[in-house]
């Protein structure tokens, strides 16, 4: 026994001792390609802007939408509530299967801005139906809307509803799906616009018993129209004036710039209104603007459609797909009729509008077939397109990286050098920063950078004929290192010169500059 | 993690003192002439190296760390062969004695429990260059890296055997033999045959030729209750009196093999492999992504070609061992032997031991020895009978190890305690 206590004790002495045991740590020298990457204009530009020439040179096309007028636009259907009652006028006796009402009955929809619908056909949308019966015995209810049919089927059902009394009404409520139900918006005549027609029938339980129906009992009907979203509709739209903005939309091509100035030899912008919608419009451009949130810079458009009325004829309905045939109206801008180069070189990154629309100008001319697809708007569209021939000076692009290096447990870099050999291809020589952010964006640190990308050489024509070396070096002491595995995000600046300045230089399709980051570290490994 | 692992255990063995493992080391004292019924238990563990002094192999396996000095002491012993291993033991065994078996007397059965863990690798010199200086002392040339391999057990196994006591030239000996069923726990081996690693003068890429098999047991299965593999092993040994004054054993220790179970791995590659940094698409998206994959995992998943999951068998390490012992008189003996493990990275080991009796009941050795994964070392062991009921050895072959650390390669230490019924 005492052999097997001695044994336990030193056992456990043996198990408790274990945690005291520590790495063994060693510094080792690491000489390692990290990252093999070509950078082009691609990589600093948003998707798809670039396009090449005929002669392999680059051009910038960026085409953004201004502005949309749509459905929503012109006008809403609200959720909207209507109240049927019927009031039985005099004392009955009703056996079993005895119809004791029956009553065909209009509801006008409360469309907003006077538009007067006689067709619409719903993309989505309800209509709950409430049902209150006084009456002291079961009733079967029939209840259509004649003015909604599906594939031909009109909205339909038939429900049995509790007996009840005036003090406790029997209840039924129920929630129909009216997508892709076209409604007849004309009244029971056709004469009418916005109304809807709806038609109730109630009789006594088939299964019930004689009821004696007194004369003031009711039977009460709730029609509600919930989140009702037109997919088309047609009617008269009005005459009216809507006034749009000054509002504000995203200019994404020149995102990445922060800094410097760019001079760019040719530029066209082209500015679009694609009508998709059955109206005739009158539309005054009263603002068009850039503006660069960053350098709080601005600048408005001049430019003779300024201010002044641009009619744009009616879109066609057509009986297959698409549905719509598109009017379309374009203008030119360029440096000859506008400052619209005052307007690129800011590199905005917010364009701002402010309009007047006025439909129907002329009146009813269509006989109430105004028509409007929601996926048919009235679009506006800018289109910039320039040639890369230009002139940049100190052109600071950044880009804000996630960067998320883990200390590990067996291992860690002490200090080094990151080395960076850049082959460059491009006609303009970059100057590289690196900063360092947490995951707050607050700046950690900055890694100095030594030497820049050289421009790479050019011949007569300022085309590019070899590329060009250049190496690179980050330092990284240990207060770097340390900082490196704090960092979240890492911001990446480039700031170009173009080489033979002040000529304009052409950037061809195939420049790129070939970027290899080596790492020359002192590791210590755990 | 293997090598953390063994950092665990080895100190652990320090820690408890060790409960051996050696047989041949403890039936040298107070050794049984007629079968009894007894319990014994013992640990050892064994580690060394031939181009690593112990301070190095300290700091390696206890923590610390190693500069540049420890380094230079390591390359300056680097050669052609250059070896490191180790072993780890626990042994529980009962003997119990029988009136008489297939008409044999004097003869007692072994019944027994034994953990066991081991480890040898050999390392080519740039790649002992490589892993503990890095690569950039290479840049613009090759680092031979083949000739290397690596091996890693760790299994439990239960004895079954016997012990016949036997006369031999008038005097007493024993012979026996001892079967194992095995449970393999975990094994990880590696052998690069051929490779060289190449750094670009400027760092632009590696280029890593290299042919290698990695072989590894279920790496999900871990833990002593981990059952990767079953094996069989044996154990004879014998001993013969030449006259009444000299006597030879030879033992063979771990005769047998473990098959490992279906899902363990194989990885394998006979190619050229080009690295010359992670290709990505834009240098603006430096994110997880890039870094994960300059990740460990990422790299060998890289310079894998074949990964299959399968059985394999891995033949024990098996260790012979002879030894001479000659008696003077009847308190002051001498043994001079030789042990061998085969496919082990083990060089001969040649030891001899002095063994004097300061009482009938304690006795003291003094050991020296050259060869194994070490060089050359001595120690002593130290061993009492207690009220002829009770028997604690315990000693080490490497009191060089703690006297002078920066000069011999090799530890070990051991540890057996015996009761008599």
């Amino acid at each position: 026994m005492r052999f097997l206590l001695t044994l336990l004790v030193v056992l456990t002495l043996g198990i408790s001792c274990r945690k005291a045991i520590e790495k063994p740590d060693w510094d080792v020298s690491v000489l390692a390609p990290l990252l093999n990457t070509t950078l082009t204009l691609n990589n600093l530009l948003p998707d798809s802007v670039l396009q090449v020439n005929a002669d392999t040179s680059l051009k910038i096309v960026y085409n953004t939408n201004i502005f949309d007028i749509n459905v929503d636009s012109l006008f809403k259907i609200p959720d909207t509530t209507i109240a049927e009652i019927y009031t039985v006028p005099l004392n009955l006796i009703a056996g079993p299967g005895d119809s004791f009402y029956s009553n065909d009955e209009e509801r006008a929809l409360n469309v907003s801005n006077g538009v007067e619908l006689n067709f619409a056909t719903i993309e989505s949308g309800f209509i709950e139906l409430e049902i209150f019966n006084d009456i002291q015995e079961k009733v079967l209810v029939n209840y259509k809307i004649l003015s909604a049919t599906k594939f031909g089927d009109t909205l339909s059902f038939t429900e049995l509803i509790d007996a009840g009394s005036p003090s406790h009404p029997g209840y039924f409520k129920k929630r129909f799906d009216i997508s892709n139900y076209d409604l007849k918006l004309t009244g029971i005549a056709g004469n009418k616009t916005n109304t809807l027609v709806t038609k109730a029938v109630a009789s006594v339980d088939t299964n019930g018993s004689t009821v004696n129906i007194n004369i003031g009992q009711k039977i009460k009907f709730n029609n509600t129209l919930i989140d009702v979203v037109p997919y088309y509709v047609r009617g008269y739209f009005g005459s009216q004036s809507y006034h749009f903005g000054p509002e504000t939309t995203g200019f994404s091509v020149f995102d990445r710039i922060v800094d410097g100035t760019l001079n760019i030899e040719n530029l066209d912008v082209s500015l679009t209104f694609d009508n998709g919608i059955g109206v005739d419009a009158q539309l005054v451009i009263n603002q068009l603007k850039t503006i660069n949130t960053h350098s709080g810079a601005n600048a408005p458009l001049t430019h003779a459609i300024i201010g002044s009325p641009i009619n744009i004829n009616r879109a066609t309905q057509t009986p297959i797909v698409p549905e719509v045939n598109y009017t379309h109206y374009q203008t030119t801008l360029n440096t000859a009729n506008s400052n619209i180069d005052n307007l690129i070189e800011l590199f905005p990154n917010q364009l701002q509008y402010d309009i007047n629309l006025l439909i129907n100008p002329f009146g009813n001319i269509s006989g109430s077939n105004d028509f409007i697809f929601k996926k048919h708007p009235l679009k506006t569209n800018l289109k910039v397109e320039f040639p890369l021939s230009l002139v940049a000076n100190n052109l600071t692009l950044v880009n804000t990286s996630t960067f998320n290096l883990e200390k590990s447990s067996s291992g860690n870099i002490n200090e080094g050098t990151l080395l960076i050999y850049a082959n460059n291809g491009y006609p303009f020589d970059a100057t590289l920063s690196l900063q360092l952010l947490d995951e707050y964006s607050n700046v950690i640190s900055s890694l100095s950078v030594v030497n820049n990308i050289a421009s790479a050489p050019v011949d007569a024509n300022l085309k590019v004929t070899a590329k060009k070396m250049s190496v690179l070096s980050v330092p990284l002491s240990s207060a770097n290192v340390e900082a490196l595995y704090r960092t979240k995000k890492m911001v990446i600046k480039i700031a170009f010169n173009t080489t033979s300045q002040p000529q304009f230089i052409k950037i061809y399709d195939g420049y790129g500059i070939d970027i290899k980051v080596v790492g020359d570290f002192s590791y210590q490994i755990n | 993690m293997v090598g953390l692992n063994w950092k665990i255990t080895l100190f652990g063995c320090f820690c408890i003192a060790g409960f051996k493992g050696h047989t041949q080391q403890i039936s040298n004292f107070f050794s049984d002439t007629i079968p009894t019924l007894n319990s014994s238990t013992s640990g050892s563990f064994d580690y060394g190296s031939n181009i690593s002094n112990n301070q190095f192999i300290n700091k390696f396996i206890f923590g610390g760390t190693i500069s540049s000095d420890d380094k230079d002491n390591l390359y300056t012993n680097l050669h052609d062969r250059n070896v490191v291993g180790g072993d780890f033991n626990l042994n529980l065994q009962v003997e119990i004695p029988v009136d008489s078996f297939l008409h044999r007397k004097n003869f007692s059965w072994i019944v027994g429990i034994e953990h066991t863990e081991h480890f040898d690798a050999k390392i080519s010199s740039d790649l002992v260059k490589i892993i503990f200086d890095g690569n950039k002392q290479f840049a613009g040339k090759n680092a031979q890296i083949g000739s290397t391999n690596f091996n890693y057990l760790n299994y439990q196994q239960l004895n079954i055997g016997f012990i016949n006591y036997k006369e031999s030239n008038g005097k007493s000996a024993k012979e026996g033999a001892v079967f194992s069923i095995i449970k393999g726990q975990e094994h990880q081996a590696i052998t690069i045959p051929r490779g060289s690693l190449f750094t670009e003068n400027l760092g632009n890429e590696l280029l890593l030729d290299l042919n290698y098999i990695y072989n590894s047991s279920d790496s999900t299965n871990k833990g002593l209750k981990a059952f990767n593999g079953i094996g069989i092993s044996t154990n004879f040994f014998t001993e013969f009196n030449l006259n009444h004054q000299n006597k030879v054993s030879i033992d063979i220790d771990d005769l047998g093999f473990i098959q490992w179970s279906d899902n363990s791995i194989q990885i394998e590659a006979d190619t050229v492999f080009k690295f010359k940094g992670v290709q990505i698409d834009n240098i603006f998206d430096i994110n997880d992504s890039v870094i994960s994959s300059l990740s460990k995992d990422s790299i060998l998943e890289y310079v894998s070609t074949k990964k299959d999951l399968g059985g394999y068998s891995v033949v024990l390490p098996t260790s012979l061992n002879i030894n001479f012992q000659h008696s003077f008189n009847t308190k002051f003996k001498a043994v001079i032997g030789l042990q061998y493990r085969v496919l082990a990275n083990y060089f001969p080991l040649f030891y001899t031991n002095i063994q004097y009796n300061l009482t009938p009941k304690f006795i003291v050795q003094g050991n020296l020895i050259y060869g194994g994964y070490g060089k050359f070392n001595g120690g002593f062991t130290f061993a009492k009978q207690i009220k002829n009921r009770f028997q604690i050895i315990a000693g080490t072959n490497n009191m060089g190890s703690y006297l002078l650390p920066s000069s011999t390669y090799s530890n070990n230490g051991f540890l057996g305690l015996k009761a008599y019924f």
